[in-house]
């Protein structure tokens, strides 16, 4: 059985002076999974990095809980502690005990948020596997239970998935794929995975869910979406602690499975937060999302089950500021057009290089080639998610 | 028996050569029509094993029994998770009730 | 549909498509998913090939699941506790050579399931398999197909799905592969075997289920509609022995759906009873055990009852608790899920309405009687060189059940492995066979094409099936039949094997049922030579013979068997003896 060892972060006392440790570090290490627990106070730090080595060090721990800040925040830099430890990236789990904790819930509920989330980290890693020989930078398919419908074939955005010839079965393309999990999310059997974004795993995470306070809703983010819920944190914005965010690769992820899984878990509800369908940075990660969830609300319907314990919210509605181009520090080198994804970027007849803002995503793929900086890319809106939020947790 | 689709949300698992239906069907019974919609070819020979029903990815398909068996309009729907089903029964008075299978081990 | 494209015009048309292999297993169900595992494992460089009509993930019996193993030796019983209760229950007559072999393998293959991922019931406190009856335990079998089926393709099997047998390939009196044809792609397959493995179950739809009134409710079995004893046509036709197929499986069902009942009566101890309420079991065969009779007897009490106007009988939920009741819903969704709907269907109050049962339409079932294929305990081999059997196809070992039927995948492939290592010359095939058998099996298929007109199978079928439950003791005769009854089904059933030769199919679905009333008709046959030769009632429901009603030691206490000679035709039908092995009362479980 995998042995866990929980590092739990004050955050120069960010996250302790608003959580009980007591409390967090005595519940958790209850848990069959999990071997030690330890409390450092910052760790980003030299030191807090040591501490963890020498947990991670010890013989029995062979999967590693860092609940810290977000993992969009120092959380990134815990991932790499794990080369370091020669620990593969997939046993360690970040969870954000801060942005989305701490900083946006009073103490007593933030406690018993972060015991549930806690758990759901846990519950993750100790769920994850070695992954032997899969290549580490593509998506996964497990050709024992495929069963060659090819759906991932139909839906890969970035044409990655191709049938071999000699027996039929899709494989991947490492150079072509994104790693955007849309194939996971829509693969009717669950058999494709990411190194770190498997069904088994997410559907582990969903048990502590269902022992929390009810309402209990679970919410599947996608990255950008997740960056938003971490800007609430960021501003101090308060809201009800009764979602548990789980971040995605793209909503287009989410595999109705896991839904499923929730469900019959007997969670409340599953919040999946992304793009609106126009913007999607996977291209088209929503689109697929929207469709499937509103295929299961209908079957909810049917089974007495009210469709809205699944919704879909999305960020900026039609509109979204496009990315803009400073004529005066333009080059006309041609640069941006030529990474341009979507099509976006077109010369006037005037030869001036600009942004056709329909079709632009705010990828952001112009603004990296841009050698004068002559590129701009617009912020997201988070009024959208905050009232969203609101009002599923107040129904 | 007979397995009911519902055509609007059957998407013939995107026209592909053999939908998931016709791959599973113990009875070789379903397969696609000229639509390229699922279909079931002989209503009378189906076991209502309900692989088709559970595989279905678009929830599409629905088991009913022949109305010799049972009255009309009793339901069962299968919602498939990665190691359980929810199965969700509704009998022809309207009572409503659910049922959480373990499918395999955690 | 695209069906249609496939179909081939001519002979000519016909692909041909030919392989090679080791170890071929004919059925992916229970007991070949098993024979092909052990076989990888006893020689990881063994070529295994199953053939399967159906697809490996969910074919067979247990396409919906199984929500009991009724085999499992649990703590504190040996292998003689389970011959002596398996004897008691086939009316004292089983293979003990086989039945032991059986027995020793029957744990491991469950353990090995619920590693794999099969859900097994524990008890809370000692962590042991749970009891649901005396060798019963609980599983929640809704997946196990599937992760059988994952564990074939991880061993590197080769799976050829969709893939009908029609006949073995032989050559000097050897087994040496098989042919059939793929049912979606209309290609003929010819697979060139060392050793082949027959585990294509038993035999449904020989008789007229009572709810086949024409209305869509054709396939209301209690057994796998789509088993159509394929696997023992096939041995009958190459001439290998077949034992007990006299011994056939008439249970006490639910009534309508034809559903398993054992998960109601054994799992949570319901009581059958009449239409007065009485105790049938306890009343009438207090003396043959109560409700601990042997299975015959408990099968045929709701149609005796019936018969003397004691009807309906049922099993009586009124007493069950409400979690009881949520419980026995729950594993009848792992085994058999539209039973739950069909309650639903009649929004029945079990705890004011119980289960009304009844008896089935009698299937042949190696897995629960001791009919099929006549097998040598050495190796699970047939009395054909190079043919193996394993599975509800295999006979001599009944209760042997799912657990039963892994144990002997295990067994034959053991066997098989040790047959091939042993082989010095290379394989060869008589081309004329290919030939002969490519002009049989396409045949409705081109009659449709040029005569245009023709029997259809399924007309034929409902022929056979009428024919089989008026005179060979079918569930409206509640199960009895007579000499003469008999020869007039006799009679019948060779004019039926004669007009084969008008069958008419118009796409390879069609084609596929044209042969599966062929291979029927074969079974029927031979079953029929068994009803006539036992001329006693040994068991009373499972063999009733009014002109015979009382059993008689003297002559049969022992195996009838036969085999079809595949030159002449002609079937002969004779005993072979009793051998005990394990001492004691053959009629008495303890």
């Amino acid at each position: 059985m995998s042995k866990v060892g929980v590092v739990l972060c004050r955050c120069n006392s960010h996250i302790d002076s608003t959580i009980d440790f007591n409390t967090l570090s005595e519940k958790i290490a209850k848990n069959k999974n999990v071997h030690a627990v330890i409390k450092v106070n910052m760790a980003c730090s030299p030191r807090g990095k040591e501490a963890i080595a020498e947990l991670a060090a010890q013989e029995e721990v062979d999967r590693l809980v860092v609940a810290a800040c977000s993992p969009l925040a120092k959380g990134a830099i815990f991932k790499v502690y794990a080369a370091d430890f020669h620990m593969p990236k997939q046993h360690m789990e970040v969870v954000n005990l801060r942005e989305q904790c701490a900083w946006v819930h009073d103490s007593e509920s933030a406690t018993k948020k972060a015991v549930i989330l806690l758990k759901m980290g846990v519950a993750r890693v100790a769920k994850s596997k070695d992954v032997g020989n899969w290549n580490l930078n593509c998506a996964h398919i497990n050709e024992i239970k495929c069963d060659k419908c090819k759906r991932c074939v139909e839906e890969c955005p970035n044409n990655a998935i191709s049938l071999r010839e000699k027996d039929g079965y899709p494989q991947v393309n490492p150079d072509l794929c994104q790693k955007c999990g849309i194939c996971v999310g829509g693969c009717p059997l669950g058999v494709i995975s990411l190194p770190e974004f498997r069904l088994e795993e997410i559907s582990a995470m969903l048990k502590p869910v269902a022992k929390a306070d009810s309402p209990a809703v679970v919410g599947m983010f996608c990255e950008f979406a997740y960056e938003e819920a971490d800007v609430m944190g960021q501003v101090g914005e308060k809201y009800s602690p009764n979602i548990y965010i789980i971040k995605v690769p793209c909503t287009g992820a989410v595999n109705m499975i896991m839904v499923n899984d929730a469900i019959a878990e007997g969670l409340d509800g599953i919040l999946v937060a992304g793009c609106n369908a126009s913007q999607c940075q996977r291209r088209k990660g929503n689109e697929l999302a929207t469709c499937r969830i509103e295929n299961c609300q209908q079957s909810l319907e049917e089974e007495f089950l009210e469709k809205e314990r699944l919704t879909y919210i999305s960020l900026g509605e039609g509109f979204v500021a496009p990315a803009g181009i400073a004529q005066e520090r333009c080059t006309g080198c041609g640069q941006c057009l030529e990474v341009c994804p979507y099509g976006a970027i077109q010369v006037s007849p005037d030869g001036k290089y600009e942004v056709y803002s329909s079709a632009c995503r705010g990828c952001g793929n112009c603004a990296g080639v841009c050698r004068p900086g002559a590129i701009e890319l617009p912020n997201w809106s988070d009024e959208k998610i905050l009232a969203a939020l609101d009002s599923i947790l107040a129904g | 028996m007979p397995p009911k689709i519902n055509l609007t949300k059957c998407d013939g698992c995107k026209a592909e050569e053999e939908p998931l239906c016709e791959q599973v069907c113990p009875g070789d019974l379903m397969t696609l029509n000229e639509d390229g919609k699922a279909m079931c070819r002989d209503a009378g020979d189906c076991w209502d094993c309900m692989c088709c029903t559970k595989i279905c990815p678009q929830g599409a398909i629905e088991t009913r029994l022949p109305y010799q068996l049972g009255y009309y309009p009793a339901k069962l729907i299968p919602r498939v998770g990665t190691n359980k089903i929810m199965w969700t029964c509704v009998d022809i008075n309207g009572k409503v009730e659910r049922f959480v299978v373990k499918t395999r081990n955690d | 549909m695209c069906a249609d494209k496939k179909l081939p015009k001519t002979i000519e048309d016909i692909e041909v498509v030919v392989h090679e292999t080791d170890f071929l297993i004919i059925g992916a169900g229970n007991a070949g998913c098993f024979a092909a595992i052990e076989a990888k494992r006893k020689n990881p460089d063994l070529k295994v090939t199953l053939l399967e009509k159906a697809h490996i993930d969910r074919s067979g019996c247990l396409a919906a699941g199984m929500d009991a193993i009724n085999t499992y030796l649990k703590k504190g019983k040996t292998i003689e506790d389970f011959i002596k209760w398996s004897r008691s229950q086939a009316g004292g007559l089983l293979r003990e050579d086989l039945a032991i072999k059986v027995a020793e393998n029957l744990n491991k293959p469950v353990e090995e399931w619920e590693e794999w991922g099969l859900p097994i019931k524990k008890d809370e406190d000692t962590e042991e398999y749970a009891n649901r009856g005396k060798w019963d335990i609980t599983i929640q079998g809704e997946s196990m197909k599937p992760i059988i089926a994952e564990k074939v393709r991880e061993y590197g099997c080769e799976v050829l799905n969709r893939v009908v047998a029609t006949n073995y390939l032989t050559k000097d009196g050897r087994v040496v592969g098989a042919m059939g044809f793929g049912v979606r792609n209309g290609k003929m397959y010819v697979v060139k075997a060392k050793a082949t493995c027959i585990a294509t179950g038993g035999a449904a739809g020989l008789y007229k289920p009572y709810t086949n009134d024409g209305s869509g409710s054709h396939h209301q079995l209690w057994y796998c509609p789509f088993n159509t004893g394929a696997g023992y046509a096939m041995g009958i036709r190459a001439g290998a022995e077949m034992t007990t197929f006299e011994m056939r499986w008439c249970a006490t069902r639910t009534k309508d759906f034809n559903g398993p009942i054992d998960t109601i009566s054994v799992g949570y101890g319901t009581p059958m009873i009449n239409a007065k309420g009485e105790k049938i079991l306890q009343k009438r065969y207090a003396d043959m055990g109560g409700d601990a009779a042997p299975r015959f007897i408990r099968a045929n009490a709701p149609m005796e009852e019936w018969m003397e106007g004691r009807g309906p009988c049922f099993v009586d939920t009124r007493e069950m608790s409400d979690e009881d009741i949520k419980q026995m819903k729950t594993d009848y969704l792992n085994e058999r899920p539209s039973y739950v709907l069909f309650l639903a269907a009649r929004g029945q109050d079990l705890k004011k309405e119980p289960i009304e049962i009844y008896g089935n339409d009698p299937y042949i079932v190696g897995g629960h009687t001791a009919s099929g294929y006549w097998l040598n305990s050495e190796d699970w081999s047939t009395t054909i060189p190079g043919l193996f059997a394993c599975g509800d196809v295999a006979g001599g070992v009944p209760n042997k059940f799912v657990g039963g039927c892994a144990a002997e995948g295990l067994l034959a492939a053991r066997g098989a492995v040790e047959y091939i290592a042993k082989l010095e010359d290379e394989i060869e095939i008589d081309e004329s066979q290919i030939e002969a058998e490519k002009e049989r099996v396409y045949a409705p298929l081109f009659r449709m094409i040029n005569e245009g007109e023709g029997i259809k199978p399924k007309e034929m079928e409902e022929r056979m099936q009428r024919l089989m439950d008026e005179y060979a003791g079918g569930v409206h005769q509640f199960f009895r039949m007579n000499e003469e009854q008999l020869q007039y089904a006799l009679k019948h059933i060779k004019i039926l094997q004669d007009q084969v030769k008008y069958l008419v199919a118009n796409d390879l679905h069609e084609l596929m049922s044209a042969h599966e009333v062929i291979d029927r008709l074969d079974v029927a046959e031979v079953l029929i030579y068994h009803l006539m030769y036992r001329k006693e009632t040994r068991w009373p429901g499972w063999q009733t013979r009014t002109d015979y009603p009382e059993k008689n030691d003297q002559e049969f206490d022992c195996f009838v068997n036969s085999r079809k000679n595949p030159e002449t035709g002609k079937i002969e039908v004779y005993t072979r003896e009793y051998k005990q092995i394990v001492p004691g009362d053959r009629l008495k479980p303890n």
